[in-house]
């Protein structure tokens, strides 16, 4: 009875789809463009189309790979500590008891922070010198630690102030779908005397797969992504060794004002991210949900 | 009774880990500057209020504030709304459509926001549209809807088939079943993905940063004014995070209990 | 008019003939003193006290000239990317920017801001070349024209404390080693409750910034004559090494993210016997409010190694206001970035924000500079006169530079390079970009 087309909801997407990839595609055209010359912002010999010559640049800069690399290691660590802190957390919250209501909401405070502000806070808390974890180690007895200035823990200062700051959004999304399974599913196993590791295990995570495998996802792709709290942490230092492929194409575009250099890595970091996530599409998301 | 006390033990821990650093924020936001840097640490202190009156004083402040509202608000809900009808459209398609459709629309969030910075850079400037509240509505509304199909997917796909169909073979159009039967079931799902839309826009700096002016300037990017070339004013800083944050503290209780409560109302499976 | 009431009415017709000799008296001046009335000029700033200053006092400008100004206020580190991308779209966007003096050349070669001697003979009234700090001001002249005025400065100096030097038998320091050996003393005697000195490490411009104190005064320098890069050089390893040394064996821990403000808390709260760094510190050294070490503090200049060094080792950094080449209201500009450097407005800052920065010698003379920084007002100035506006290349490529020489510092100081190495790798990378 419609005579537009055969399936009406498809209007309800293509429109925007299309949009967007046009948009995406058209930026995309652009961006590509830019990497093909030589735009540099302090440069006095004019633009100049050079072909491949930025990514041949790319592929023997060892400063840029290594950022790759750290990168992925970062995407790896910070994703999983997430998803499995936060399924945790939400589950050891997920029965009655007295302030529940509010220890729920509570809970959310870190994502709500603004992220210049909670680097700020962190790279305070991290202090050496004056800063509150050191000073609570000291009370135990514990030598300072040289938390955002030794190459080899920096990355892990920075990656427990993504962890705080990110784990409330996978405890979200975890609370919201385990308010959707139905009780008596699980009282039943309950019921059938299977342990509580065993409903957990064999009832509740099936349920929250698919709520897990996006809330990953998207974890691991902002995570790819991650910026504020490099940049106000770190900086990319002590010896480079906070510099992520992103803080990279940001420090050669404003810092060296090599634009069409930072376009390159840029559009290469988006690359290399968008096959990760097919094969990650491919092999590691749950096949069709019901 | 030992599970219990294990029981609280653990949840103190997880909260206090998780508020530290607000706590951190807040009081620094009113202890003096010797105060705020002592070690020890100075647990008592005389709070003043003096960094908060300087702060709502400042009208830069202000107008980022205004500046923020307006343009989060409004990005998030022309996001929601194009993003609603989509993710509406993508669920009742065939699993191998809809895995393509999903995951064009999970890859539009991967390009970093430097590979189209730029660009929109060099291209609003060419039509004139620096400065404009509209390009920041534009950009985080285009950043706002593929994070918000992907999550209203997951909302939508909990809505019973039969309720659809059910409306379908009453003689109810594709609209009007979406908009009477499908976006009720889904309110709690749409507010909760709004909100999270608007807080990610309210706290993002590095897309301000570059695309903003002097009209526009957004919050994150104006407390940065607080970090001096000599030092950071850290009283007036740390009162300027509190004020932004309280509003979105406000807006996160609420997600808490609409996702919930919008997620039990819908009566999905039950 | 309302006459109803006897005394308002008094009152308002007085208020009101007030009201119509003010109007008369601004009019009639606005005919001949403000012939930019009613332009609207953008501004774009960096956070500081002076910035402060600047904001507050506006609706005075307002009021001389009738020019209207919006001012953006952002981060120093932030600043320089959003006008280099309005400077070389062209935008117009900013008709004056606040800049440091390191990058004025880059922007005269890529004709980004103008020259403003003809505005300064045309429009002089709020300007008074000989009232600025000279070398605030030579930083601001290429090729014998006039691109900025000095906003604010500062150079560096050696801060110790003098009671401990006292107890420890330590003589101020004249040379690196003799800082060392300082810093070893201090370390020694103190049981390691005082860390011997104490400078900023983060990698990228904080570490440089110190550690072009270490280069030029040990006779190196950032390049050679003809403009490649000089880095791989045994002055420049033995620069590097001395500086990581020093830091490693009696620095503070977490040195190597260390930044201005770290370090500065770190010495004012008396935890360590001396720092190297900018002049300003002083003000924070001697203020009562934040300080644990008021009076205790003695202030010298920046060692040097070597009689032969190719710059001088203190670092003078100063940041002015230019006038972009794109503004379509250059005259205008013009007057504001004179009124907003001129002696008046300096000297009225320092009731309203004070800092040390001024750059006007009237604003030094006077009693509200000395009575807040009187203690080391003297060797700031005499920092100031040595002070090598150079200490970082300013060559447009400059920041590439500094952030290839940053990773150099900051993996020699976190110890996974050599100095040797770790500087050619930087000093090749430099060279790549000294030709792009």
């Amino acid at each position: 009875m419609h005579p537009i087309s055969r399936n009406p909801t498809r209007l309800f997407y293509q429109p925007v789809i299309g949009f967007l990839a046009l948009a995406a595609f058209a930026l995309l055209g652009y961006a590509l463009w830019l990497c093909l010359h030589n735009i540099y912002l302090m440069g006095t010999k004019g633009t100049q189309f050079v072909g491949l010559q930025n990514f041949v640049r790319l592929a023997t800069d060892w400063r840029g790979l290594q950022a790759l690399w750290r990168t992925a290691l970062f995407v790896a660590l910070a994703t999983s500590a997430e998803v499995v802190l936060g399924i945790a957390i939400a589950l050891f919250l997920d029965k009655e008891f007295r302030g529940k209501k509010l220890v729920r909401a509570v809970i959310l405070v870190p994502m709500i922070m603004t992220p210049v502000i909670a680097g700020l806070t962190w790279r305070f808390l991290f202090n050496a010198q004056s800063g509150m974890i050191n000073y609570w180690l000291s009370t135990v007895g514990i030598a300072p630690v040289d938390w955002l200035g030794n190459p080899n823990v920096a990355l892990y200062a920075v990656l427990v102030a993504d962890i705080w700051q990110w784990t409330p959004f996978v405890v979200l999304l975890a609370m919201a779908t385990l308010e959707t399974i139905p009780k008596d599913l699980v009282e039943a196993a309950r019921m059938d005397g299977a342990s509580e590791i065993r409903v957990i295990w064999h009832v509740i995570l099936p349920m929250l797969r698919r709520t897990l495998a996006v809330a990953a996802l998207i974890r691991a792709i902002d995570s790819v992504k991650a910026f504020d709290l490099f940049y106000i942490m770190t900086k990319g230092g002590p010896a480079l060794s906070t510099e992520t492929q992103n803080l990279y194409g940001y420090t050669v575009a404003f810092t060296n004002f090599d634009i069409s250099y930072a376009m390159t890595i840029a559009l290469f970091l988006t690359i290399v991210t968008n096959i990760a996530l097919l094969l990650l599409n491919r092999f590691a998301m749950p096949k069709g949900v019901r | 009774m030992l599970r219990k006390i294990l029981f609280y033990f653990t949840l103190a821990l997880i909260l206090f880990v998780t508020l530290f650093p607000l706590y951190w924020v807040v009081t620094t936001s009113m202890k003096t500057m010797r105060d705020a840097f002592a070690m020890p640490p100075v647990w008592l202190f005389s709070p003043t209020l003096e960094n908060y009156g300087k702060i709502l004083t400042n009208p830069a402040f202000l107008k980022g504030f205004a500046n923020s509202l307006v343009i989060s608000v409004t990005a998030s809900v022309l996001a929601i709304v194009v993003a609603a009808f989509a993710a509406y459209g993508i669920v009742q398609q065939g699993p191998a459509r809809r895995r393509s459709i999903e995951g064009f629309v999970l890859s539009l969030r991967i390009a970093p926001a430097i590979l189209f910075v730029i660009p929109t850079y060099y291209l609003s400037m060419r039509l004139g549209l620096l400065n404009s509240h509209g390009l920041l509505i534009a950009v985080y509304a285009f950043i706002n809807i593929p994070f918000a199909i992907s999550l209203l997917v997951t909302f939508f796909e909990e809505v019973p088939r039969e309720m659809r169909e059910a409306g379908l073979m009453d003689g109810a159009g594709e609209l009007r079943v979406f908009w009477h039967i499908v976006l009720p079931v889904v309110r709690g799902g749409l507010v909760a993905t709004l909100i999270l839309c608007v807080l990610f826009t309210w706290n993002e700096f590095f897309i301000a940063l570059v695309l903003s002016g002097r009209d526009t300037q957004t919050l994150p990017v104006t407390i940065t004014s607080f970090l001096t070339f000599q030092g950071i004013e850290w009283g007036a800083l740390t009162a300027a995070a509190t004020l932004i944050m309280l509003p979105m503290i406000i807006l996160g209780m609420l997600v808490q209990g609409t996702v919930v409560r919008g997620m039990a109302a819908g009566s999905v499976k039950g | 008019m309302s006459q109803t009431r006897s005394v308002s009415t008094g009152i308002s017709a007085v208020m009101a003939a007030a009201l119509v000799a003010v109007t008369a008296w601004t009019g009639g001046a606005a005919a001949q003193d403000k012939p930019f009335a009613g332009q609207r000029l953008s501004v774009l700033m960096v956070g500081h006290p002076t910035t402060d200053a600047v904001r507050k006092a506006l609706p005075d400008f307002t009021a001389a000239t009738g020019i209207e100004v919006d001012l953006e206020v952002v981060p120093e580190a932030d600043s320089v990317p959003k006008m280099m991308l309005e400077f070389s779209a062209g935008s117009g966007r900013y008709d004056v920017v606040e800049a440091s003096s390191i990058h004025i050349k880059g922007f005269v070669g890529a004709d980004y801001i103008v020259p403003l001697d003809d505005f300064a003979t045309k429009y002089a009234a709020f300007y008074d070349k000989a009232d600025f700090v000279p070398s605030y001001l030579t930083p601001n002249i290429v090729d014998d024209k006039l691109y900025g005025l000095p906003l604010f400065g500062e150079s560096s100096f050696l801060m110790y404390r003098k009671d401990l030097f006292e107890q420890y038998g330590i003589a101020v320091p004249k040379t690196f080693d003799d800082i060392e050996a300082a810093a070893r003393t201090v370390k020694e005697k103190s049981n390691g409750e005082i860390v011997g000195i104490t400078m900023r490490g983060q990698q990228g411009i904080q570490g440089v910034y110190i550690w072009a104190s270490y280069l030029w005064g040990m006779g190196g320098s950032f390049l050679t004559d003809d403009g490649k890069s000089a880095l791989d050089t045994p002055e420049a390893a033995k620069a590097l090494d001395t500086f990581a040394r020093v830091l490693r064996d009696y620095g503070p821990v977490g040195v190597a993210n260390m930044g201005w403000e770290e370090n500065r808390l770190l010495f004012q709260q008396g935890k360590a016997a001396m720092t190297l760094d900018a002049t300003v510190n002083g003000a924070f050294n001697e203020d009562p409010s934040v300080s644990t070490v008021v009076g205790k503090v003695g202030y010298a200049p920046v060692p040097v190694q070597t009689a032969n060094a190719k710059g001088g080792s203190s670092s003078l950094a100063v940041f002015n206001l230019n006038v972009a080449k794109a503004s379509q209201q250059q005259e205008a500009a013009w007057l504001f970035v004179s009124w907003a450097t001129s002696k008046q407005q300096q000297i009225h800052s320092l009731d309203t924000d004070p800092n040390s920065g001024v750059t006007s010698l009237a604003a030094m003379d006077s009693e509200a500079f000395n009575k807040r920084y009187g203690t080391f007002k003297e060797a700031m100035l005499a920092s100031l006169a040595n002070g090598n506006p150079q200490y970082i290349p300013t060559v447009p490529q400059a920041n590439e530079l500094v952030n290839n020489t940053g990773i150099a510092v900051s993996k020699v100081l976190a110890g996974t390079a050599s100095a040797a190495d770790a500087l050619k790798e930087a000093n090749e990378l430099n060279n790549a970009a000294l030709t792009r």
